[in-house]
């Protein structure tokens, strides 16, 4: 069985934006995925389900946590938050991004005669 | 770490992370009608949204699992399962890996501790044992010790010359074994007591407990009388007393002066000193006073063996030139302690090794068989599994695993045979008949080497079918499952397995049934003597109070008049030497009626000293001539009997009564007075020898054994002897007080045990191949119940059945036969030095052995061939 759910995002792309999306606030899982559905203008194909393994591992790596709570619409819901380890992580895994695409962008630069 | 949490939480993840899912996709449905769309279409929507359920709360799964180590706990429990469902297969496979195991940790414990363990000396590797070896002619030794005819023991002379003249060694000591009798301490007693120089400790680097060993000063003629004492004694004896170095004891009622106390586990392997002694050799020893001491030595750092050999041999020719008398043709030899220690029982203990080896490969084989045709039953099983998914990675090590459970199940079993069993065999031995063996225990080595066992065997039985069966492919397993076909490579592996087994245990039967009847021959040698009723005791006389020839010979006299006069005795006498217990002295003589032979060139034989009625109690009956008897003394002519074979050999044809003879000995000459029948004096294996007979009361010896003939049971009238000596001489220690059955019994206590084992391994060898060979027959029978229904209803003769049956049974026997009867053809030569009286190819025992294992071969074949026979044809239709 082939693995489709990240074709169209690099390693850590994903777990890097439900990171930062639980920096600003704590969610769960279906407003996650909504949230960044929306927020990327849908320009990113996100197979909802991939976002649910990416939770275990950070669970297990201890960047989130998560608790069962109440949502807005009065539906229960395990509630994502970040940790303090979660925090450092995202920064370390943001400037590591930014180098990158920063490299990636001189390459793609146009060449100047 | 926090992984054993995760193990125990992980139901807890796993139900926290489906209701999670299961709560979004309602979230999304929701929405969606909210939305407009209709609830079904909504619900289709959100699961084409959110990917397959299935797989995602696997893969959520995942993060937490610890795979390798789950995937083992998992494989153990349906492995559990799987057993559990199965006890009779399972009891089947344990108990025959046990049977496998068991004999293999038993006798590695034996390996372990005899053969494996340094011995418990620094630098023991360099520690040798030195040897006079006799010319081929003559075959002339004193003590026990080096049994093989090239190891002599050494005169003090020749002792003291290769000390002084070879420079390969750092150390060389002499030693004699010498009981003494310990008086002042309750009850009088004889100690082993060993004679040795200063240096025996100093070979042996081993220093003192408390207070110290001998030094230099004290082992020189007319030095100190002082002595050294055992752990052993010292805490026995002596109650462990802290201040008894300086105390003064008795032995052989001269004062010794205890100056030390060695440490407890100090001793040679094959001698248990209970106290050590000062030796005294001096230079003026007469060279003729015979070859007696044991002698050690530590070779130089660096010195190789052979150096050490060559150096020997050439002072030993060079006293050969220098006191022909004694000497001539006579040479040396060195022989390491470890080898002098283990050489004559490791040929037997490796032998063993290899019996259990092959009992072993044995119930391997039969469990893999077992497996086999389970796994066959299983074929539709792994196949689910396979089509569900699982990779042959995984089905082989579910599979191994169970093997595992299998092996681990049988190695603790066998584990607590082998201890068992070791028990029985240390205890069933005399002292010293294996050197070490008291040592024997299940120590980490030996665990270390049944677990490796276990794994091994779990490899060798559980990996042919996990790889074989893994490799099935789903779907024709699956189309076929009504059939139940078996494989034919399956097939030809079970008969391949059966063939090996039949040969191997054919192998094992002959080698041990050849050991048995050698052992039989031994004990059903003709030894000249009898043994029943017959009660002895050995003694030492104390030289300080027996200090002259007539008050030795007197002593033995009063001795042998109070025993003789006891109610319950018919006859009493003594002899310095027992006969089996490895001892015979040895000398030359000469024909006083013919000219002197030059010096060096007489003839030797054994020579032993005995009382009058010795021959008359062993039941040694006279060819000519009469016995010694109260006329003989030391006054008179000394008279000499000699036996057939001496008659034989030196006066062919002759009548030897009368004639005189020059000795080797205390008294120089002798005539002949009579010619007794042949009996075995060292061990039963010997022959008799030319043997020379003088008269206690004629030339008294310091030691003797008391040999009483008794209407009664010889234990019976031990005390009323015992106490008959102590009214002659209160102080006088006496030993091995034990009937001659049991002293010959004792002198083949070691070939008894190893054929006995063999025979035992031997057995459980031929029964597992018997069931192997069952199981096969007994499987294909049951595989084939639908064909021979079908046979049957066409009308089949039933006894056309059963020969079908017991003719598959002999393609399997036949060959297994004809291949055990070639190995044993090339194995048995290893063992003929064990053997006595038979020939390593004996065809009898071959025949024999072909012959039972061809018959419970049948018996095996024809059990399933009568379940063949009554298969009611309709039951068999119907079968499946």
């Amino acid at each position: 069985m082939k693995t489709t759910e990240q074709r169209d995002l690099f390693p850590g792309a994903l777990e890097m934006m439900i990171l930062r999306t639980l920096k600003r606030q704590p969610l769960h899982g279906y407003a996650l995925v909504q949230h960044i559905k929306r927020t990327s203008d849908d320009l990113l194909q996100i197979e909802e389900g991939s976002l649910y393994p990416a939770l275990q591992r950070m669970l297990k790596e201890g960047w989130v946590k998560a608790e069962w709570g109440v949502s807005a619409t009065n539906r229960r819901v395990r509630i994502y938050k970040l940790t303090p380890a979660g925090g450092k992580h995202l920064e370390r895994e943001v400037s590591n991004f930014e180098r990158m695409l920063e490299g990636i962008t001189r390459v793609l630069a146009p060449v100047k005669p | 770490m926090n992984w054993m949490k995760q193990l125990f939480s992980r139901r807890q993840l796993n139900e926290d992370l489906s209701e999670e899912i299961r709560e979004h996709l309602e979230e999304k449905v929701e929405e969606l009608v909210a939305g407009g769309m209709s609830r079904e279409d909504a619900a289709a929507a959100a699961r084409r949204e959110f990917g397959n359920v299935t797989r995602i709360e696997e893969r959520g799964r995942q993060v937490w699992e610890w795979s390798a180590i789950d995937n083992f706990f998992i494989d153990i429990r349906y492995g559990l399962r799987v057993l559990r469902k199965s006890p009779g297969f399972t009891a089947v496979a344990v108990l025959t890996l046990a049977l496998g195991i068991g004999p293999n940790t038993a006798i590695f414990s034996l390996i372990n501790s005899v053969l494996l363990q340094p011995l418990p000396f620094p630098q023991s590797d360099r520690i040798v044992m030195l040897w006079e070896r006799p010319p081929e002619e003559v075959a002339t030794r004193t003590a026990s010790l080096g049994s093989r005819r090239e190891q002599n023991p050494v005169s003090p002379l020749n002792f003291l010359d290769w000390r002084d003249r070879t420079s390969s060694f750092q150390g060389m000591a002499a030693m004699a074994s010498f009981p003494m009798g310990l008086s002042g301490f309750g009850e009088p007693r004889e100690v082993d007591t060993l004679r040795v120089s200063a240096s025996f400790f100093q070979i042996l680097g081993v220093g003192a407990l408390m207070g110290r060993p001998f030094n230099a000063n004290e082992d020189v003629p007319n030095g100190p009388n002082v002595v050294v004492l055992s752990y052993r004694l010292w805490k026995g004896q002596f109650g462990g007393d802290r201040e008894v170095v300086g105390r003064t004891i008795r032995l052989l009622d001269e004062p010794y002066t205890i100056i030390g106390v060695m440490p407890e586990k100090f001793d040679l392997p094959f001698n248990h000193a209970e106290l050590w002694v000062p030796i005294h050799i001096a230079r003026s020893a007469s060279p003729d006073e015979g070859r007696y001491l044991n002698v050690i030595a530590k070779l130089k750092p660096g010195v190789p063996i052979r150096q050490a050999q060559a150096e020997l041999a050439s002072v030993a020719k060079q006293i050969s030139h220098e006191r022909p008398f004694t000497n001539r043709d006579w040479s040396a030899g060195v022989v390491p302690l470890y080898e002098q220690t283990t050489g004559e029982v490791s040929t037997a203990l490796l032998l063993l090794f290899g019996a259990v080896t092959f009992v072993l490969l044995i119930a391997t084989g039969n469990v893999a068989n077992l497996l086999l045709m389970r796994g066959t039953q299983r074929h539709h099983e792994i196949a689910v599994r396979a089509a569900l998914g699982a990779s042959r990675v995984r089905i082989a090590s579910q599979l191994l695993a169970e093997s595992l459970l299998l092996s681990v199940g049988g190695g603790l079993l066998g584990i607590a045979l082998a201890i068992l069993g070791l028990q029985a065999i240390v205890s069933s031995l005399p002292a010293l008949a294996l050197p070490r063996v008291e040592d024997a225990h299940v120590d980490a080595r030996v665990l270390g080497f049944s677990i490796a066992l276990t794994l091994i065997t779990t490899f060798l039985f559980g990996l042919v079918p996990a790889v074989s069966f893994s490799r099935a492919d789903p779907r024709d397993a699956l189309e076929e499952s009504s059939k139940r076909t078996t494989g034919r490579g399956s097939r030809r592996m079970r008969a391949l397995l059966v063939v090996a087994e039949v040969a191997l245990s054919l192998v094992l039967l002959v080698g041990a049934s050849l050991l048995a009847r050698s052992f039989l021959n031994e004990t059903r040698v003709d030894r000249g003597f009898r043994v029943d009723h017959i009660l002895t005791m050995r003694m030492f006389f104390a030289p300080a109070r027996y200090n002259n020839v007539a008050k030795r010979a007197r002593y033995v006299d009063q001795i042998l008049d109070r025993v003789r006069s006891l109610p319950g005795v018919e006859a009493a006498s003594s002899a310095h030497f027992l006969p089996m217990v490895g001892e015979v002295s040895g000398s030359c003589f000469d024909r006083l009626d013919q000219p002197e032979p030059p010096a060096g060139t007489e003839p030797g034989a054994d020579f032993l000293i005995v009382s009058p009625q010795y021959f008359h109690v062993m039941g040694i009956p006279f060819v000519k001539g009469r016995d010694f008897n109260v006329q003989d003394t030391t006054l008179t002519e000394p008279g000499i009997v000699v036996n057939q074979a001496f008659a034989n050999k030196f006066f062919p044809g002759e009548d030897l009564i009368g004639k005189r003879l020059g000795l080797c000995w205390n008294v120089r000459h002798g005539e002949i007075i009579g010619i007794t029948a042949n009996s075995r004096q060292t061990d039963l294996t010997t022959a008799p020898k030319p043997t020379i007979f003088l008269d206690q009361a004629q030339t008294p010896m310091y030691f003797g054994a008391l040999v009483v003939r008794t209407p009664l049971q010889p234990d019976t009238i031990a005390i009323s002897v015992q106490d008959a000596i102590h009214a002659v001489d209160p102080d006088q220690a006496i030993s091995h007080v034990e009937s001659l059955e049991d002293v010959v019994s004792e002198s083949v206590a070691r070939p008894r045990m190893e054929s006995a084992l063999l025979l035992i391994f031997a057995g459980v060898a031929l029964m597992l191949a018997a069931i192997g060979l069952y199981g096969v027959l007994s499987y294909s029978v049951t595989q084939r119940t639908r064909e021979i229904g079908i046979r049957m209803a066409l009308g089949a003769d039933s006894s056309q059945l059963l020969k079908d049956v017991i003719r598959d049974g002999l393609r399997l026997i036949l060959p297994g036969i004809v291949l055990g009867l070639a190995a044993s053809l090339a194995l048995t030569r290893l063992i003929g030095s064990l053997l006595f009286n038979i020939e390593p190819t004996d065809p009898l025992t071959l025949a024999a052995v072909s012959g039972i294992l061809l018959f419970i071969g049948l018996f095996a074949s024809w059990l399933p061939a009568r379940r063949a026979m009554r298969v009611d044809p309709m039951i068999a239709l119907r079968y499946e």
